[in-house]
């Protein structure tokens, strides 16, 4: 019996050819397009995400810098002395102390022991052994001009009880210098005891990137990553540039004059993308500046 | 005959949908980035915004300090402060501690809500705060800058007196003063009381009175919701008796009443305590019972009946001649200039490291 199946022809073999190889190409090229809009989008989310956090993570970590001083009137130094919370104020590197809490004295302080009532600890984290302390000293109640902060070193951290019977968190603390003898006795019951550990915050390079890194100084911690990738320095660019403003807004040189602190940010995304409407592929990068009024500072 | 076209298979549909799914998930994916870009720029405003209110709460409730009878707090008590409502679905929530007899912990959580009254965002700063010290008040009875005419049934006394109407004051009596003392008009007894000046003083009256004769006499009154006294009311300048009869709730209220006109009036009596201020002359019509310290930048007079001031009177007026009159007692009392002082005290953020970030 003879067939009578007919193949295709040439012509209609070609047209098919073309015609499919058309809407493939077409759709290729629009999963491309898709695929290379849909990466720009998520490096682009990732990279506002990323200075955004640099933005709200270093404020709050810088927020509650200040300073303290010792007045001579509060009979415990002969020459007033002013104790910044800035130690080191470069564009690229800071270091500082980095408030972790507040507690209140429940028992009168001696010279070797703050102990906090516990349940007015309030902070990020518990204090702990390495971490210092100021606390405040009222001297006169009749005046808050011979207020003073004394610093300490938390030598170690344990229970203990109030007056009143409830649980309290005992510091065991050492004082430098003569104020170690003479700031207990002129505490007060229920005054205020601050501790931190000194952080610094840096622009370094690591495994052929630029991040902002902190670590622990008190700690002797090693640098970590916090946040980046960062764009790389290079003339006239930084990846992170700190500026310390005085209270007119002009740069501070020394760290009591400082009252706020700019930073600005420059993020890249952790690769290269292609843009919409561009061919070549590039690593985007997208700047934030923004500043911190230092909540502290002597009034 | 069999229609061949049936049997055949193509793969246009399939290549269209495969392809519609690659589209489609890229699509999504790039639509759930974004989203979540959003939301994540969203929580940053709301936590910022949470923050904005946290901040305000502990602002205003060391501004309104006198308004909100907080020196009556014992050591280790807490004051829970009602909510208020800021921009937008903002809302702060504040609450006092008193640490011991000068400072205070101010708390205030700052929250930012949705429609449906849920929380999308709660930040919480506090201030350590401590009262501004007003000083023991002056050294006299009657403390004046210009000449003064006294009534032959007048009283003032000097002698420091642990006595107020209806019952005693509960500390130790001091020296005995003088009951008058002329001083300069630009003496620093009228300008500073501690280590705060008038004008700072008159900047946290609760109670702010325009030139006016008052003809409704103040008296300590107690909020309706609540059996506490009612700070809100401008003739409420709290309960300077000490007897059964008298407004428990108003005892531990001192006021700072600024009369910030050229004359007050008081022609009705009435009673109060705590520190008042007038900028202008001062004119007492009788029946006024008031303990605490009464200062005018102008001059006084006294007339009438039955007017008693326990602690001390300034009038650092120096034209003009001051008159006290009538059945007059002024008597000088350190411990009711004590508990004045310190009760009309306001808070102030500590010198140095008064904030605090509560996670």
């Amino acid at each position: 019996m003879t067939s009578r199946r007919r193949g295709f022809t040439l012509v209609e073999m070609l047209v098919a050819l073309v015609l499919v190889t058309a809407v493939v190409g077409v759709t290729y090229a629009l999963l491309v397009q898709n695929q290379r809009v849909s990466r720009a989008q998520i490096e682009h989310a990732g990279l506002q995400d990323n200075v955004r956090t640099g933005a709200l993570v270093v404020a709050n970590e810088l927020r509650e810098i200040g300073y303290d001083s010792i007045p001579v009137s509060s009979g415990l130094a002969v020459s007033p002395s002013v104790s910044p919370d800035l130690l080191v104020m470069l564009s690229g590197r800071l270091e500082y102390k980095a408030m972790r809490g507040i507690g209140f004295t429940c028992t009168a302080p001696t010279a070797s022991e703050l102990r906090l009532q516990r349940t007015t600890v309030l902070g990020a984290r518990q204090p702990q052994a390495g971490d210092s302390v100021t606390a405040h000293v009222e001297s006169d109640s009749a005046t808050a001009t011979d207020d003073a902060w004394v610093h300490a070193v938390i030598t170690s951290v344990g229970n203990g009880v109030c007056a009143g019977g409830s649980p309290a968190v005992s510091l065991q603390v050492a004082y430098s210098g003569a104020v170690g003898a003479l700031a207990p006795a002129k505490m007060s019951v229920g005054g205020p005891v601050r501790y931190f550990e000194v952080m610094e915050l840096r622009y370094y390079k690591s495994g052929g990137k630029s991040w902002l890194g902190s670590r622990s100084v008190s700690a002797g911690g090693v640098i970590e990553p916090m946040l980046g990738p960062l764009a790389d320095s290079t003339a006239g660019v930084r990846g992170l540039t700190f500026t310390y403003l005085d209270r007119n807004g002009a740069p501070a040189v020394l760290p009591n004059d400082v009252r706020e602190i700019a930073w600005t940010l420059k993020g890249v995304t952790g690769g290269a993308v292609r843009n919409a409407g561009t061919a070549a592929l590039a690593v985007d990068s997208l700047a934030l500046s923004t500043s911190v009024a230092l909540r502290n500072t002597l009034r | 005959m069999t229609d061949r076209r049936t049997g055949e298979r193509g793969m246009a549909l399939a290549l269209a949908i495969f392809a519609l799914v690659v589209v489609g998930a890229l699509v999504a994916a790039a639509f759930v980035a974004g989203h979540i870009e959003q939301r994540t720029g969203r929580g940053t405003l709301y936590a910022a915004q949470a923050a904005d209110a946290a901040e305000a709460g502990a602002a205003q409730t060391i501004a309104d300090w006198g308004a909100l009878g907080l020196n009556s707090l014992a050591p280790g008590a807490t004051a829970a402060l009602p909510q208020v409502t800021v921009a937008g679905r903002s809302a702060f929530k504040p609450a006092v501690t008193r640490l011991n007899d000068q400072l205070f912990l101010v708390q205030s959580l700052g929250t930012r809500g949705n429609a449906g009254g849920g929380t999308l965002a709660r930040r919480t700063v506090a201030i350590v705060a401590r009262l501004a010290s007003l000083g023991g008040g002056p050294e006299a009875a009657l403390t004046v800058a210009a000449p003064v005419d006294v009534g032959s049934q007048v009283v003032i006394s000097g002698t420091d007196s642990l006595s107020m109407r209806g019952g005693a004051l509960d500390c130790a009596p001091g020296h005995e003063r003088p009951a008058l003392l002329k001083v300069g008009a630009s003496s620093t007894a009228f300008a500073m009381f501690g280590e705060v000046s008038f004008d700072e003083l008159k900047a946290h009256a609760g109670i702010v009175l325009p030139d006016t004769t008052l003809n409704s006499a103040p008296h300590p009154t107690v909020a309706a919701t609540r059996q506490t006294c009612d700070g809100a009311d401008p003739s409420n300048w709290g309960e300077p008796r000490r007897s059964a009869m008298s407004v428990e709730a108003c005892k531990r209220y001192f006021p700072i009443v600024y009369a910030r006109g050229p004359r007050l009036t008081i022609a009705a009596g009435g009673r109060g305590q705590g520190v008042l201020l007038v900028e202008g002359d001062l004119d007492i019509s009788g029946d006024f019972d008031f303990t605490g310290l009464i200062v005018s930048r102008g001059g006084i007079r006294m007339s009438g009946s039955r007017t008693r001031v326990t602690g001390a009177i300034m009038a650092a007026g120096a034209d003009g001649r001051n008159v006290v009159a009538g059945t007059t007692t002024i008597q000088y009392s350190s411990c009711a200039l004590k508990e004045a002082l310190s009760g009309a005290a306001f808070a102030e953020p500590l010198g140095q490291r008064s904030w605090v970030q509560v996670y």
